[in-house]
């Protein structure tokens, strides 16, 4: 029975890490980019710990799976933000297929005011 | 916040208490003394940890659902010859007030597959958000306000 869910949560987890691989690759900018890598990634890695807890099935191991999973959410989205932030404001180019763009409208209208 | 560490402790005797020291113990420890402190509570204040857990639980299913749908979306995105996506950056005024509410939204938009948080403006009143998907018809900000934010502001207050 462990085995089993152990498979079937390693299975899912590197089937999502491939998909957040194939995703860097093909995806046309680096925002879109870091959309597939950061959370495709998270959830791969978090299934394939989960599949270890299943198969040990011990509070040792349950316990430093807790931890690693949370401390996955907790730091990946910090990076992806400061990444994202870092990206947009030395200037790299949203993707030609772009539909809308509001911070290039608020950051003109900052800047075109005068500072007081 | 001191009923919730009561109700830990209750738990992890109810566990060592139990010759099995495993997760299914400590959870069922865990529902039996939040049974003990529902009914031992009555009347006194310090009712809203009651009301708080209610909504935290709504809200992990909530998100776990939000979670997987949108990561099948990205993933059908990434396998299909022709990806359908629109992306760009919107601009959501938020509701949130405190550095720690804006810090859980920002990050739980960010943790959800198609939108990154970008930037909050200098008078923390925008969060900026890169959504993969912006359809012609929906309004995205009016999705996140009424979805995700009305859920943390649901649980934070």
């Amino acid at each position: 029975m462990n085995e089993i869910v152990s498979a079937v949560c390693m299975i899912l987890g590197t089937f999502f890490s491939l998909i957040a691989a194939i995703g860097v690759v093909r995806f046309p900018d680096l925002y879109l980019r870091m959309a597939a890598g950061t959370k495709a990634g998270t959830l791969g890695a978090g299934l394939n710990l989960l599949a270890v807890a299943a198969y040990y099935n011990n509070i040792e191991v349950t316990t430093k799976v807790m931890a690693a999973i949370l401390f996955f959410i907790i730091t990946a989205p910090v990076g992806a933000h400061m990444i994202g932030r870092a990206a947009y404001l030395t200037g790299v180019k949203l993707w030609s297929g772009s539909v809308r763009d509001d911070l290039k409208r608020d950051l003109k209208i900052l800047r075109e005011k005068p500072k007081s | 916040m001191q009923l919730f560490l009561w109700n830990m402790l209750l738990a992890f005797i109810y566990a060592a208490i139990s010759d099995n020291f495993t997760p299914p113990s400590f959870a069922f420890g865990f529902l039996i003394g939040y049974v003990v402190l529902l009914v031992s509570t009555r009347g006194t204040k310090s009712r809203k940890y009651f009301g708080g857990l209610k909504h935290l639980i709504s809200f992990l299913f909530y998100y776990l659902g939000e979670f997987f749908a949108a990561s099948l979306r990205v993933t059908w995105d990434v396998i299909s010859p022709k990806p359908k996506m629109r992306p760009g950056i919107i601009a959501v005024p938020m509701d949130c007030n405190t550095a720690g509410e804006i810090n859980l939204l920002a990050n739980l938009i960010t943790l959800t597959p198609g939108g990154i948080s970008i930037e909050v403006s200098e008078d923390q009143k925008t969060l900026y958000v890169h959504e993969m998907y912006l359809e012609p018809g929906k309004d995205p900000v009016k999705a996140i306000k009424e979805g995700l934010e009305r859920k943390v502001l649901q649980v934070m207050r």
